[in-house]
């Protein structure tokens, strides 16, 4: 347990360092994707309700703190997010690649249009539309190029993560 | 009662809860709970500096073959303007010393005698919503909010959030930007404003402009000094376009700001905070 806390933990670091290095050497007009939204959502297409509901919780800090606004919007959204999808994830076939960037797609939409509404709608920005357009559907398009890749490596992840537990409670 | 604590829902409203506390709290710029952000960039930004350090390494290698063809023409060009800024430089000296003569007799009260500090940037944006980037000092060296951030060519921004090592810099195109600012030649203060459509471009744009005011394309734009944000008199760049606003007597423009934001580098901070803090 005290281990798999230590990998999470590892992991949730490692993919805040690429988001804020890395990934700006993929960006395309000027968009990058979002790995942290895409490493959340993967699990929680794998993981059961509330575990995935606080790695998004945490990964959605991860973001906040990455971007250098108030904390907590993005926490929630993770947060949120990964508990619907963890909720109806029994019922997907996973191995069809399109589940996660049918799920990665439309979380990002979804996500990065409900923290526009809180930090710039609210307070009476009206670039919406052209925001839209021009920065989160790129986004969720380049989100959902990378949602198979990056699901298939945290599930081989995970998968490492239950083998070692298997293995060490099997006595 | 245990079956209340132990549900679900009840979980998830204690988080939301918690977490709503969290940004309100956290919202104001220079907020204590902000502390918490250090979890995060404390063990990070010696990693960021240290990718940073290794993708400038190949970014220099990847230029130099494509820079050493250009090289000899630029090289003959830049002699020839270097005997032309040695002449200049010889008439600034001289200027100069006559400026402080008349400074003294004046007792004029001296601009930037803050102290700067030389900074990195380590990390851009990772969002895509805003045009801040991560700098390699924090509160440890004595910088904090709302210290302005320039470069050798002009303005950059501000300092947003300071955390022990690092800090964050919203620079003048985002969009929640606002710099109070003159036009060079004719003196009027106008609004500098980062605008959506045009940061992505690397421009930003200048409100309010009046309509009696003779404004032309390639003026110079600087900060006015009136905020006590910025100092009077930095460079924040060039008109390149003015346009009416329907319906309206005024104008507003587009500058395109001094500084390059797509390949900045080093920035300097002018640490004006600790010496009206303390």
């Amino acid at each position: 347990m005290r281990k798999k806390i230590l990998i999470l933990v590892l992991f949730i670091y490692g993919t805040c360092l690429l988001q804020s290095t890395v990934l700006e050497f993929i960006e395309i007009y000027g968009v990058r994707p979002n790995l942290l939204l895409v490493a959340a959502i993967s699990a929680a297409l794998i993981r059961n309700d509330m575990e995935s509901a606080f790695m998004g919780l945490f990964l959605g800090l991860g973001m906040d703190i990455l971007v250098g606004r108030a904390l907590g919007w993005y926490g929630m959204a993770f947060f949120l997010a990964c508990f619907l999808i963890a909720l109806i994830n029994p019922k997907l076939y996973r191995e069809n690649p399109l589940v996660p960037v049918f799920f990665v797609f439309v979380s990002t939409l979804a996500i990065e249009t409900l923290y526009y509404t809180i930090t710039f709608f609210l307070k009476g920005y009206d670039y919406f539309v052209f925001d839209f357009v021009h920065v989160i559907l790129p986004e969720s398009l380049y989100n959902a190029v990378l949602a198979y890749p990056v699901f298939r490596l945290v599930s081989y992840m995970y998968k490492r993560i239950d083998k070692y537990d298997y293995n060490r409670t099997r006595l | 009662m245990r079956r209340i604590f132990g549900s679900k829902i009840f979980i998830i409203s204690v988080v939301i809860i918690l977490l709503l506390l969290l940004a309100a709290f956290t919202a104001p710029e220079d907020s204590k709970l902000g502390a918490v952000r250090n979890i995060l960039t404390a063990p990070l930004s010696p990693l960021q500096k240290g990718i940073e350090t290794v993708s400038d390494k190949i970014k220099d290698s990847v230029n130099f073959f494509r820079e050493i063809r250009t090289a000899r023409e630029e090289n003959q060009e830049l002699k020839k303007k270097i005997e032309q800024m040695e002449q200049e430089l010889e008439k600034v000296y001289r200027l100069e010393k006559e400026n402080e003569d008349l400074r003294k007799i004046l007792s004029f009260k001296e601009q930037f005698t803050q102290e700067t500090v030389g900074c990195n940037i380590i990390a851009k944006d990772s969002g895509n919503l805003f045009e801040t980037f991560t700098i390699d000092r924090g509160s440890r060296d004595g910088i904090s909010v709302n210290d302005p951030v320039i470069n050798a060519n002009g303005l950059v921004g501000r300092v947003a959030r300071v955390d022990l090592f690092t800090s964050k810099v919203v620079s003048i195109i985002d969009t929640e930007s606002s710099v109070s600012a003159r036009l060079s030649r004719t003196r009027d203060l106008v609004i500098l404003r980062g605008d959506a459509q045009l940061r992505l471009e690397g421009l930003c744009r200048l409100d309010y402009i009046p309509p009696d005011v003779e404004v032309s394309v390639g003026d110079k734009v600087e900060t006015s000094g009136m905020s006590s944000l910025y100092p009077k008199g930095i460079i924040i760049g060039e008109i390149i376009q003015i346009t009416k606003n329907e319906g309206q007597f005024d104008y507003h423009a587009i500058v395109k700001p001094a500084v390059d934001f797509r390949r900045l580098e080093e920035v300097v901070v002018i640490k004006v905070g600790a010496e009206q803090g303390e």
